[in-house]
């Protein structure tokens, strides 16, 4: 907090951050050009909050058309993970951020089991201790979250709160693209687009999972790893996985590629 | 097994055009139309509540423009609540369409892809005379119905028309990519398989999917 921040440690960690934040919003900036990627985006966003917040991952929700909420990027494809960003239709930080529009924190899992029975459990047996979960809004509604876990590091403080909300606040204009923001219709267009990409994603996971004897999180990297490689997007690089007009070991035996920003 | 071959089971059919049905009540508007997608990508009309819902698609299918076809082509919904709106900007997209629509005396057109990630199944179309958008509450049962529809097209002979209308959970989706490579063969038949493979076994799919994630259950190839 403020008053570590004259410490020479503190000043290489600040500077530090500030360059790994400079940096992260140049890639945004590229990437909400004509005809990006929404997933590929948020997937960005997501890693860029491990980096950043040093938490051990981070996730975002939508709230699709229909009411629900979906997980549409998570900085660990791990399927418990994924497993818990979906139990949160029914309760948990995010949901609760959501419906109040703002920032909800829990600093101690433990202690939350009466405010959350279901969620706090399974968060704690995954290995989380702490959960902050940052509301995307729209002038008044939100249209889903950003949810930042943490397995022991102390909670966010509050210029990081105000950095993750701003993070936030990009990734939600990312979605639904300022300059069409007077035709309404157009946040449900968009939202529907960022949920179907992401069914076509898991379709391609199974699909390079069951090809190359990997779990989730492994077809993940290599999907994301051919996708950012060939400078191509997630979801058509997913969606010709699973219309078979490109193999699985084609993806599967490409070179790894670096953790890169994503391709507009 | 694609919907346009379709028409052996009326159960399923029937629940279709009865959703359609249902879905002009629920969107408030004046007529709505399902088509299905050919093997070639081109919409083919399915089922439509009323005359004017019919003309609008065949109209598109016609002229090879409009909102249903651009949503079947993109697998984005297209939703214009206002056609004479300059700020929709369609005048340059759609020029023709435009013309016989207002001949016909429709203002909104709302076309939505029916799609389960990367199957394309249809397009559903509402119209409406009156021009304005969908309110939120619409919109979400609008979106709950092409859901249900898109159910309903993926497999007109094996799934009984009582199935859940709920969307799946991500695992649903993912074991549909296993099953495709452990049956060597397209998503849309994994899935039917996936389906039909978990309703025989009287078991709900997303828990047969989730045995199919972790390799607890595998699909044996040519054993059916």
């Amino acid at each position: 907090m403020t008053q570590d921040r004259g410490t020479p440690e503190n000043r290489v960690r600040e500077h530090v951050r500030d360059a790994r934040l400079s940096a992260t919003f140049v890639a945004l900036a590229d990437t909400l050009v004509a005809d990006y990627d929404i997933v590929d985006f948020l997937d960005f966003l997501a890693a860029a909050c491990v980096d950043l917040f040093d938490v051990t991952a981070a996730g975002i929700l939508l709230k699709d058309p229909r009411g629900s909420l979906s997980p549409v990027a998570s900085s660990n494809e791990e399927t418990r993970l994924l497993e818990l960003f979906q139990l949160q239709n029914d309760e948990g930080p995010c949901l609760d951020s959501i419906r109040t529009g703002t920032m909800v924190s829990a600093p101690d899992l433990t202690l939350e089991h009466d405010r959350w029975p279901r969620f706090a459990p399974a968060a704690l047996e995954i290995g989380f201790r702490s959960v902050q979960a940052i509301p995307m809004r729209l002038r008044s509604e939100s249209i889903g979250g950003l949810n930042l876990f943490s397995a022991g590091q102390p909670p966010l403080d509050a210029s990081d709160r105000e950095l993750a909300q701003a993070l936030a606040d990009v990734a939600t204009v990312g979605i639904l693209q300022q300059r069409s923001l007077h035709r309404a219709s157009l946040v449900a267009e968009q939202l529907q687009a960022a949920l179907d990409s992401r069914i076509v994603i898991e379709q391609a996971k199974g699909v390079l999972a069951a090809t190359g004897g990997l779990d989730m999180a492994a077809a993940f990297q290599a999907l994301r790893g051919y996708a950012r490689g060939s400078n191509l997007k997630l979801s058509a690089v997913a969606g010709d996985l699973a219309q078979r007009r490109l193999a699985a070991r084609v993806v599967l035996d490409a070179p790894p590629a670096g953790r890169d920003r994503p391709r507009g | 097994m694609s919907a346009a071959d379709g028409g052996s089971s009326l159960d399923a059919r029937g629940r279709v055009e009865s959703l359609c049905r249902d879905c002009v009540d629920d969107a408030g508007v004046d007529g709505c139309g399902v088509s299905v997608l050919s093997r070639t990508g081109t919409p083919v009309a399915l089922y439509a509540t009323d005359r004017v819902a019919s003309v609008i698609e065949e109209l598109q299918f016609t002229l090879g423009e409009g909102p249903c076809m651009d949503a079947a082509a993109s697998g984005v919904p297209v939703l214009i609540s206002d056609l004479r709106d300059p700020s929709e900007g369609v005048a340059g997209r759609w020029p023709a369409f435009l013309d016989e629509a207002s001949r016909v005396g429709v203002r909104a057109v709302f076309a939505f892809p029916v799609r389960i990630g990367a199957i394309s199944l249809g397009v559903m179309d509402l119209y409406r005379a009156e021009p304005g958008q969908l309110s939120g509450d619409q919109l979400s049962r609008t979106f709950r119905t092409v859901d249900s529809v898109g159910h309903h097209m993926l497999d007109w002979e094996r799934v009984p028309a009582d199935q859940p209308d709920e969307s799946y959970p991500l695992t649903v989706h993912q074991a549909a990519g296993i099953a495709m490579v452990q049956l060597d063969t397209s998503i849309e038949d994994a899935l039917v398989r996936l389906r039909a493979t978990a309703y025989r076994a009287g078991r709900p799919v997303h828990e047969l999917a989730a045995d199919v994630v972790a390799g607890r259950f595998t699909f044996e190839k040519e054993q059916s």
